[in-house]
């Protein structure tokens, strides 16, 4: 619609689109109105005609006062757009209405498109990660089998390995820190059970020499109980008769003190015997590491074992 | 020796020794002292001895052929009761503490290592049987 006005008070709009301005302003042209007589009454048109004076296109009528040209929007049947601007050499203004959208419609247009286009994008970009971490998804499934199933298994070797079983196997793994891990297990198993067995056998030649350290321990303690009874008795017998010698020499005939004498004599030659024999085994002992008891006399009773605290 | 107790005569001793010249010496200088000895060779020939007749104390070597002193000592309390119970005395060459403390548990009085001093010996019969309950 485009409108022309006249510069005055009073300005009535043209029409070169009469029918769309006529619905945009809610008007019907005066086609049989009789001007003439309309002049004799001052009065052109209807106020209905008068842009000044209805109440939607006011605010473009005080706009146009205010400038010799500009633009505004209004509501006339839906959003528009009021362009105006003074004729040169005239008292008249051009005044130029047209839908709002039709102004936008190739920025519309363009911002349609670039929507589109955004939301191609937006829908690319999720296929694109919905690919990818479905694709992130599966490799990590087939990762985590890779590793799961070592994992499990050198689980299995290490918890065989705890409760002693050091011959273990490693089936391998696809992952090269796993396989590794898998066979330096292994290993280790059987360095641990190498130095088990090595325990074992340490522990087993230890007891050995403390059980033949205690048979010598045992040994020498017979021997010297042995010893003591076999020098205390010829020493108590000697003892004995010197007492009693000592005792009643006076009422002794030299016979009888001769006889005793014997006893004391014969009691010696019995310790000079055991001494005999212990220095014999004692020789013994240092050609071989051992003491022969055997070679001492022992006729003595087996002494008890029990004690009393 | 100095004169005998009055009550030595009163007290009859077994001697049980192996050691025949030692047990001589014994059974002569206890009979000096008064007390009334007999001998025995062994510890079967010395639990015949208990078996006739009654002794006040008994002296008693350990390593004997046969039973040994200890083993009669078991004999001995097994068959006696603590109130007939005779005073036993052991003489040995032996000095082992476990023997000690085995002898003590099964009611030895005294423990003597030979070589043993005599006038030692016959004040310890005295004090042993002095306090022997029915001595």
């Amino acid at each position: 619609m485009e409108w022309v006005c006249h510069a005055g008070g009073q300005r009535w709009p043209h029409y070169r689109n009469a029918p769309q301005a006529e619905v945009d302003l809610n008007l019907k042209e005066l086609k049989a109105h009789n001007y003439n007589g309309i002049v004799s009454a001052s009065t052109f048109k209807p106020d209905t005609f008068n842009i000044a004076k209805r109440q939607d296109t006011r605010a473009l009528s005080e706009a146009m006062q205010r400038s010799a040209e500009g633009t505004i929007d209004l509501n006339l049947n839906g959003p528009r757009m009021a362009s105006f601007a003074d004729i040169a050499g005239t008292h008249w203004k051009l005044v130029i209405v047209v839908p709002k959208s039709r102004v936008y419609a190739d920025a519309d247009y363009l911002n349609q498109r670039l929507q589109t286009v955004g939301y191609l994008m937006l829908a690319g970009l999720l296929v694109f990660y919905a690919a990818f971490f479905a694709f992130l998804y599966f490799q990590a499934k087939r990762m985590s089998k890779l590793v799961a199933a070592p994992l499990e298994e050198i689980d299995q070797v290490l918890s065989r390995i705890r409760q002693g079983d050091y011959d273990q196997s490693f089936a391998g793994s696809k992952v090269t820190e796993l396989a590794a891990l898998g066979q330096n297990l292994v290993t280790t198993g059987a360095e641990l059970g190498e130095a088990r067995d090595q325990i074992v056998r340490q522990e087993r030649i230890v007891a050995q020499a403390l059980e033949q350290q205690r048979q010598i321990n045992a040994e020498q303690t017979n021997f010297v109980r042995v010893m003591s009874h076999e020098l205390r008795t010829p020493l108590a017998v000697i003892d004995s008769a010197a007492q009693i010698i000592e005792r009643k020499a006076e009422a002794f005939s030299p016979d009888e003190l001769k006889r005793r004498a014997g006893k004391m004599r014969n009691a010696t030659k019995r310790i000079a015997a055991t001494l005999e024999n212990l220095l014999s085994g004692t020789q013994k002992y240092h050609d071989c590491g051992l003491v022969e008891a055997t070679a001492l006399p022992s006729d003595g009773p087996d002494l008890p074992s029990e004690t009393t605290p | 020796m100095s004169k005998p107790p009055a009550g030595c005569r009163n007290i009859t001793v077994l001697c049980i020794e192996d050691e025949a010249e030692l047990r001589l010496d014994l059974m002569e200088e206890l009979q000096d002292a008064g007390f009334t000895v007999m001998g025995a060779d062994s510890a079967e020939a010395g639990l015949a001895l208990l078996r006739a007749q009654t002794f006040s104390i008994i002296l008693c070597d350990i390593r004997l052929p046969g039973l040994s002193g200890l083993d009669l000592l078991k004999q001995l309390q097994q068959q006696q009761s603590n109130d007939s119970r005779v005073p036993f005395i052991v003489l040995s060459a032996y000095d082992d503490q476990a023997l000690r403390c085995s002898l003590r548990l099964h009611g030895a009085s005294a423990f003597l290592v030979k070589p043993v001093d005599y006038q030692a010996l016959i004040e310890q019969i005295l004090t042993v049987v002095s306090l022997a309950p029915d001595v």
